[in-house]
């Protein structure tokens, strides 16, 4: 009779130190401290530098791409000719779907200055060349430098297209766009973004990478 | 004869009889319904419905509802992630605290069900209705969401978390091996415990309940925390196969819930119902979500062939009832 009480309160006691054990072990390898100033000297250690990424790249990667791609006028003939093997041959993207990323060069004469952009006659094409709105990742994904793949975050992916865009905002359109006026001629390398579903080829949207005014 | 009519009740069947049937004109109407990657792709996607659906059930077996599922994910899903990518940091005290996966997706689920038991809590200790609770959660969770992540997503959380959202075990997505785990563990709670009793008994009729001795608030409170707790696993596995805490996640997760337990024939009013039913409802629901957009039906007219579905159970449901 005695022994009855005793043995619900061993077991209670078995049950309630197997929990704490658990908890124990679950609580040790859930979290670790250290010093704040200790972490933070890691962090920027290890935080991923866009910017000093881009600028490692910017003269000889991704220079030697962007002087090696297609003339635009002979790439708006190939897209009249087939559309699916020009975006084979010539187009980068990210993975599957409609989009695709073209690096472009060209010269043509400026037949406008606006607020955002700077048109430009191209033989018998009308191209748009981006002043204002820098944004998108089309240099970045048009260069096929830079692949998903080697980055684990992919905010450290997005952050190359943002020091790209920074970089042609800072260094490439101010010149350009205190200098130029209608009837200049101008060279360009660049990129495109285009749908290959939606195909639009009046007067593409170039992002550009170079510019060079020759009066 | 009268004893096959009385053993082979047509309505236990319905959900099953109907997933078959979709099935069946699926494959006949499309190309790539049958095949082995789109029966993957389907089990991975309904995963974390199955687990809030879960979590509904019981809820709605003691006649309550819980809204606030959808944000409880986005909420613990935003705090894994951000414990896990940026830790805690007490400056006043020169402190960092950094989490491993375990303690990331821990600190997740206490969060889900501290939510959920402050529903129960609310329910039976205040008596607002559960519509209204939970409700008043659904707005707070997305605040809380919101301000964790101050609106911007949580993103590059590391191999080892995304794993549980799109690694494979034994020839099985993970998200499977998760949700499945959650089905039997609640199946085993609701048929073979004196807990899943009580939880029939209380849909069934509350105040005999009461007058037998169960205690009511207690049975649900651990019901909304469990719904609190599983909406949390949800967010885990969404988080973990995005690669990303977005804080706009699990909006109208709650309907898709809800539906799955309609769909498999548990009583809005409580008391009737089962874990397998559920399932069932959440398998169909993910099968007709993939059947209109592999046939190309617009995402307007899913919503309404969706809304039409889920009207047709509930009219099948109460015609049972009355029949019964």
């Amino acid at each position: 009779m005695s022994t009855k009480p005793t043995e619900a309160m061993n077991n209670k006691a078995i049950k309630y130190g197997i929990g704490v054990v658990a908890l124990a072990l679950v609580g040790y390898n859930s979290i670790y401290i250290q010093p704040l100033d200790q972490k933070l000297a890691e962090n920027q250690q290890t935080v991923f530098n866009a910017k000093a990424y881009v600028d490692g790249i910017w003269n000889q990667d991704l220079a030697k791409a962007y002087q090696d791609c297609s003339d635009i006028s002979q790439l708006i003939d190939s897209f009249n000719q087939d559309v699916n093997s020009t975006f084979e041959k010539n187009s980068h993207a990210l993975g599957i779907g409609n989009i695709g990323y073209f690096r472009v060069k060209g010269e043509g004469i400026v037949s406008a200055v606006n607020e955002n952009n700077v048109l430009l006659q191209v033989g018998s094409s009308r191209i748009e060349i981006e002043t204002e709105f820098i944004f998108g990742n089309a240099l970045r994904d048009a260069s096929g430098l830079v692949k998903i793949n080697d980055y684990e975050d992919t905010a450290d992916f997005n952050s190359i297209s943002e020091a790209m865009n920074d970089r042609i905002r800072q260094e490439v359109i101010p010149s350009f766009r205190s200098k130029v006026k209608e009837g200049d001629s101008v060279k360009f390398e660049g990129a495109i973004e285009l749908n290959k579903v939606h195909l639009n080829l009046d007067q593409l949207e170039v992002i550009p990478f170079t510019l060079q005014i020759s009066s | 004869m009268i004893s096959l009519k009385k053993n082979f009740n047509i309505a236990q069947f319905q959900s099953l009889i109907a997933l078959f049937v979709l099935c069946l004109a699926l494959a006949l109407l499309t190309d790539n319904f049958m095949s082995t990657d789109n029966f993957w792709n389907v089990m991975r996607q309904i995963s974390v419905n199955v687990c809030i659906s879960v979590g509904m059930t019981l809820v709605v077996l003691t006649a309550g509802i819980d809204l606030s599922v959808g944000s409880i994910l986005a909420f613990c899903g935003a705090v894994t992630a951000g414990l896990l990518k940026n830790g805690l940091s007490i400056p006043s005290l020169n402190l960092f605290i950094g989490f491993t996966v375990l303690g990331a997706i821990v600190a997740g689920f206490l969060i889900g069900g501290g939510l959920g038991f402050v529903n129960g809590y609310a329910v039976t200790k205040f008596k607002v209705p559960p519509f209204v609770a939970t409700l008043a959660m659904l707005t707070m969770a997305r605040g809380f969401t919101m301000l964790w992540t101050k609106g911007h997503p949580i993103t590059g959380l590391g191999g080892s978390f995304g794993f549980l959202g799109t690694g494979w075990f034994l020839g099985i997505p993970m998200p499977v091996w998760i949700s499945g785990l959650v089905v039997i563990t609640a199946v085993i709670l609701t048929s073979k415990t004196r807990f899943g009793r009580y939880i029939y008994a209380i849909g069934g009729n509350e105040n005999a309940s009461r007058l037998s001795g169960i205690p009511i608030n207690k049975v649900k409170i651990w019901v909304y925390s469990i719904a609190g707790l599983l909406a949390a696993v949800g967010g885990v596995l969404v988080t973990a196969r995005l690669d990303s805490a977005q804080p706009n996640a699990g909006i109208s997760y709650e309907l898709d819930a809800i539906a799955a337990v309609v769909i498999g024939g548990t009583s809005l009013s409580g008391g009737r119902g089962t874990i397998w039913g559920t399932v069932l409802g959440a398998i169909i629901i993910g099968v007709l979500n993939n059947g209109l957009i592999l046939m190309n039906v617009s995402p307007f007219w899913q919503q309404v062939i969706k809304g039409m579905v889920i009207l047709l159970a509930v009219i099948i449901d109460k015609s049972n009832q009355k029949s019964e």
